[in-house]
């Protein structure tokens, strides 16, 4: 008689495993060139890295560079709710600007007596007051020598 | 964690509560705070060169790394502190170039990448600027770039007070200091010996692994007309937009090096010591060996070997198919056919000539695991004891003085013990160049704690210079003066009579076999002054403990077994056992001959040490093992040294060695060779196709430590698993799975899927081996056998009493013989040898990739000034020895390390090798051969000389330049410089210090 010996289920395989996937995803990128051109890719690197490298030290690519970057520092130090207001406030002028009729607002000219209207009209200087306020801060600013935005920027010197 | 070693303190207001006195680093870790710091290391403690951890403490600015915590501390890392950290990195950056994505260090372990990413600087204050040196690649195994090096002092540190070979300095006196060698600029030259440690210490890329250079890293080895411009447009850029976008994208770096990077915990192969470190590979290549603090045997420290060479591993000349000789030529084979042949020739040659027929050699490399079972085929299934290991050939002598006297054949303790120990004896034992990493940690306690060191050698070695007493000894007469010293205890009241009385048999009987030893005796023959006699007995007289280290020196003796015995018999004399700080080393010359030993490859013992002979051993492993008794032979079986002596008469039909280069490193080669070409059936297990495995009928393709997993003992009975660091290379297999494929071939199937179920096993069985098992030691977890069921081990052996069957230690009388072989009117000479530093036995493995052969290629004989100046020899003069065996030709070394008529060869290097001359004779209680005994005629030969036996660049010519260490000598020069400023100021010329 056979002794009694225990054996272990090996559990049933449901669905593709991951080398299944992986084999459809090798062929999916076969198909459409891909693997293709990361072959291409990898084996020229070394000379698309000197041609990506090259451009990048030219005076008008790392100027962009900058200058994409300085944008992004500008918009990083504005709370957003302040800038939502600014946006959105120039895209509402935008708009008006956009859909502005002469012909219903008529087009003369105010003459002195308009423009001496205009001087007392509050709800008009309420409008311009900012925007002068924002001219003022703007000219000082331009006022200002920048050596390195860096430094300008954190207010840490830097020689480096 | 008792009371008394808790404390409280306040960081930045906020209260935390852990260990006190204790670093404020490791104490902020504890709590997961990070002070920034770049030069504190675990190991080397606060060096205050970086300036990068400032804190306020009691409204003063300190240096956060010499802080250590105490009750009520208040520390802030906040304003002017955090402004002194920021100017401290700064300037730490006007001398090193950031450009990570691109550099090899940017692997995940780069403190000072890391330490620029956690502060998030926004932007360097000071420009970096170059320094006027050239990057230094005259090393084989690392480059320095001064360029990147910012000067922290930490491989100084190392190499000054850890390794202590005391070449690295920094002089900040200078226009534009840098690290020096040996005072100067270039590695090549100066007494660096490759340890390494500096390169495991740096923590940026001024000292980095040539393995790591150029492709660590997935842009790492673009070639430098890209990289240059590249690193350069991003400092334009950064000037813009700042350091953190920068830092983002090295960060990014380290973090995808992360999964191809593996980083594996091994120990080393090559000799006893028994360091364990990480090994970081991709796929196969190994990048680095990188120690840590943890590492239980070594912390930080490695040597050349350990460190550097590992190109043996993917050398292309790896075995990797069986091979079977077939008309007088290998041809490969598979497995299964390879297997089948070797089952069935020893099968076949069992029963016809007596399982007696058959010898196996266990490896001194191999696992324990491994050493099991080949005892086991041995035992279990041809029915011999006759198997044995290497350390027939240096250790057996040593572990018989042990068993005679105190019973363990194992070291009394641990590293630590030595280095407790006020005063340590070393004989025979070139320690700084076999044993390097324990010869550190003696240097340093040297060094540090004022500990007393007596060497007694025939030459003048690296310890020798560094003790406080040096015995230049004639050879083969150390059992003369440690007899003498015993007497001179005993005589002059420093004998430990308490202990003597109360712990120690045979004592009357001891003292009067002591008799002829005499200071005037002892001077007479060992050659050493009566003067220095008394000088080394007081020292040893009056120290509180005291730890004997031997080695070759002393057990490769045709009496070797009989001075290890009289070493181990001072010791008890002077009751130096059972306590901290004393006993007897042994210093194990293979990573795990202690282990092979341990594990059973004895032909008398079963694993344990528990003896064949003895009827309910035997019968307990028959139980164990599921058969009846008789199917185990009682018989004590040949060792390694017999077992060719009976080949060679016929008496052994068939071997199996495995990773044992017996063909060369056995004694009186020609005749070894003879006795293998007499084999009817030789199977040789190996990774490389040595010059044993050339008499071979079967080549079985093994794998090193780092294709498999296992454990080693080393030499403090310390047993450390290591792990698989990459897979076996193309078709080699783990050692124990070919003997467990061949075992089932020879009927008896064990099914082993994993080496921890072959220690489960033994940890069944033999009783110093209770309670081992894979997770008491996991990661850097160690045992130290004996162990108990519960688990718990014995770092101190003969607390409790001795090893022995009353628990009393022995005294054990002993009479000087005369060597079995001396010089004579034709042989005058007396040839010692040992192994270098940079090489390892056969060279098998060190001579791989040439890295490790380019320090010391070449074959030499080391001749006293006076021996060349009396037969007109220089530097480079070729000259003929000749011993009663055989002949060799080399160029000689004139060197003070001689004196007299005393030479020195090495082992490694010689095609038929150092072994042409050596003989058979041999030490007759354990058939050690009697390697140091060799008498050689030197004839001077009419040849061109050679230039430069040992390349001029090799550390043996350099000039060290001690210093007491980076705190007390290095950085107080910085600070007195006129331009090194308050960390509050900005710093002129930041870029100099």
């Amino acid at each position: 008689m056979a002794e009694r010996i225990s054996y272990d289920v090996k559990p049933p395989k449901i669905g593709p495993d991951a080398h299944e996937e992986l084999e459809r995803l090798l062929q999916t990128l076969h198909e459409h060139g891909i693997l293709r051109f990361a072959n291409d890719l990898a084996a020229a690197n070394t000379h698309v890295a000197k041609v990506l490298v090259d451009g990048l030290n030219k005076e008008g690519t790392l100027n962009a560079i900058q200058n994409i970057s300085i944008l992004g520092m500008a918009l990083s130090r504005i709370p957003p709710e302040q800038f939502y207001k600014v946006a959105f406030a120039l895209k509402d002028a935008f708009t008006h600007v956009s859909t502005y009729k002469l012909e219903e607002k008529g087009t003369e000219a105010p003459g002195v007596t308009g423009a001496y209207k205009m001087l007392h009209d509050d709800a008009l200087w309420q409008a311009i007051t900012p925007i002068i306020e924002g001219l003022k801060i703007f000219a000082e600013r331009l006022d200002k020598e920048v050596d390195k935005p860096i430094s300008e920027f954190t207010g840490k010197p830097s020689s480096a | 964690m008792s009371k008394t070693t808790e404390c409280t303190i306040i960081y930045d207001g906020k209260a935390l509560s852990g260990q006190a006195d204790i670093p404020l680093i490791e104490f902020l870790a504890e709590h997961d705070i990070h002070l920034s710091h770049v030069c504190y290391h675990r190991a080397l403690g606060a060096l205050q060169t970086c300036d990068v951890c400032w804190v306020e403490k009691d409204g003063e600015l300190v240096r956060g790394c010499t802080l250590r915590t105490a009750e009520g501390m208040t520390v802030s890392s906040e304003g002017r502190a955090r402004e002194a950290q920021h100017e401290g990195m700064d300037r730490i950056l006007a001398k090193h170039e950031l450009y990570c994505t691109v550099c090899e260090h940017n692997t995940g372990d780069c403190t000072l990448h890391n330490t620029v990413a956690d502060m998030h600087i926004p932007i360097q204050r000071y420009k970096f600027q170059r320094k006027p040196y050239e990057k230094d690649h005259s090393n084989p195994f690392y480059t320095y770039d001064p360029d990147q090096c910012i000067l922290c002092g930490r491989c100084v540190e190392a190499c000054q007070n850890v390794e202590v070979n005391e070449t690295l300095s920094i002089d900040f006196s200078m226009e534009h200091p840098r690290v020096l060698w040996d005072g100067d600029e270039k590695i090549e030259g100066s007494s660096c010996v490759s340890c390494g440690h500096c390169v495991t210490v740096c923590p940026c890329n001024a000292l980095l692994e040539k393995t790591m250079q150029p492709d660590a890293g997935p842009f790492t080895s673009m070639p430098q007309e890209l990289k240059r411009p590249m690193i350069d447009a991003i400092k334009t850029l950064e000037n813009t937009i700042g350091a953190p976008p920068i830092t983002a994208i090295s960060v990014m770096d380290m973090k995808w090096r992360q999964p191809e990077i593996k980083r594996t915990k091994t120990v080393c192969t090559y000799c006893g010591v028994g360091c364990s470190f990480e090994m970081w590979t991709r796929e196969r290549h190994i990048l680095k060996v990188q120690p840590v603090v943890e590492a239980p045997a070594n912390g930080i420290s490695t040597c050349v070997k350990g460190k550097f060479a590992w190109d043996f591993v993917n050398d292309p000349k790896r075995l990797t198919t069986p091979l079977i000789r077939e008309n007088g030529r290998f041809r490969e084979a598979s497995w299964g056919e390879a297997l089948d042949l070797v089952a069935r020739r020893l099968l076949e040659i069992r029963d016809t000539h007596g399982p007696d027929s058959i010898g196996f050699i266990g490896s001194s490399k191999a696992s324990n695991e491994e050493a099991y079972l080949t005892q086991k085929i041995a035992r279990l299934i041809i029915g011999t004891n006759s198997v044995d290991n290497s350390s027939r050939y240096c250790q057996n002598p040593a572990t018989k003085g042990l068993f005679r006297t105190v019973g363990h054949g194992g070291d009394s303790g641990t590293i630590e013990d030595l280095q407790k120990a006020e005063l340590v004896i070393i004989v025979g034992s070139n320690m700084s160049e076999n044993h390097p990493v324990i010869a550190s940690k003696l240097k340093a306690a040297q060094k540090h704690h004022g500990q007393k060191m007596i060497v007694v050698d025939p030459r003048r070695n690296e310890m020798a210079e560094r003790a406080t007493l040096f015995l230049r000894v004639k050879p083969s007469t150390d059992l003369i003066w440690a007899s003498a010293m015993s007497r001179y205890m005993f005589d002059h009241g420093y004998a430990n009579m308490a202990f003597l009385a109360s712990q120690v048999n045979q004592v009357d009987e001891y003292r009067r076999s002591l008799e002829p030893f005499t200071l005037a005796f002892a001077e007479q023959m060992t050659g050493i002054p009566q003067a220095q006699l008394i000088e080394a007995a007081k020292m040893i007289g009056k120290a509180k403990s005291v730890c004997i280290c031997w080695a070759m020196g002393i057990t490769q003796h045709s009496h070797g077994a009989d001075t290890s015995t009289a070493l181990s018999n001072l010791l008890v004399v002077t009751g130096n056992y059972g306590k901290p700080g004393t006993g007897g080393y042994p210093m194990r010359g293979h990573n795990n001959v202690q282990g092979a030993s341990d594990f059973g490859c004895l032909k008398n013992m079963y694993p344990g040490y528990e003896k064949v002979s003895d009827d309910q051993v035997r019968a307990k492993w028959a139980k164990a093992w599921g058969v009846p008794p008789e199917k185990l032979s009682d018989k004590v079986g040949q060792d390694n040294f017999l077992m060719v002596q009976d080949a060679d008469e016929g008496k052994i039909k068939a071997m199996y060695i495995i990773g044992e280069e017996t063909a060369f490193s056995d004694a009186n080669s020609t005749n070894v060779h003879d006795a293998f070409t007499k084999l009817d059936f030789f199977v040789v297990q190996d990774i490389f196709l040595s010059r044993t495995a050339e008499f071979a009928d079967v080549v079985l393709p093994g794998c090193p430590s780092v294709e498999k997993e296992g454990t080693f003992v080393n030499t403090e009975r310390r047993i450390q698993r290591f792990y698989e660091v990459m897979p076996p290379l193309g078709d080699s297999r783990p050692d124990w799975r070919i003997l467990t494929d061949l075992a089932a071939r020879m009927g008896h199937d064990w099914g082993y899927t994993h080496p921890s179920q072959i220690m489960d096993e033994v940890a069944g069985i033999a009783t110093i081996f209770n309670g081992i098992s894979y997770e008491r030691l996991e990661g850097w977890k160690s045992l130290l056998w004996p162990m108990k069921p519960d688990g718990t081990d014995t770092p101190l052996l003969y607390t409790d009493g001795f090893h022995t069957d009353d628990g009393r230690a022995v005294l054990y009388p002993l009479e000087w013989k005369a060597p079995e072989e001396d010089t004579d009117a034709e042989y005058d000479l007396m040839l010692d040898n040992g192994r270098m530093l940079e090489h390892f036995q056969s060279m098998n493995q060190t001579d791989k990739g040439h890295r490790v052969t380019s320090l010391s290629p070449n074959w030499f004989v080391e001749v006293s000034p006076e021996l060349a100046a009396e037969r007109g020899m220089e530097e480079g003069t070729w000259v003929r020895l000749t011993s009663r065996r055989g002949l060799v030709e080399v160029p000689v070394v004139v060197t003070d390390r001689m004196k007299g008529h005393v030479l020195f060869m090495p082992i490694h290097q010689g095609k038929p090798g150092l072994n042409k001359l050596t003989g058979e004779h041999h030490d007759p209680d354990v058939n050690t051969p009697a390697y140091k005994e060799t008498a050689v005629r030197l004839e001077v030969l009419p040849k061109e000389k050679f230039n430069q036996p040992i390349p001029h660049g090799n550390f043996r010519y350099g000039n060290r330049t001690p210093l007491d260490g980076v705190p007390t000598q290095v950085v107080e020069v910085k600070w007195e410089r006129e331009d090194y400023v308050s960390p509050l100021e900005q710093a002129p010329h930041p870029e100099r210090f």
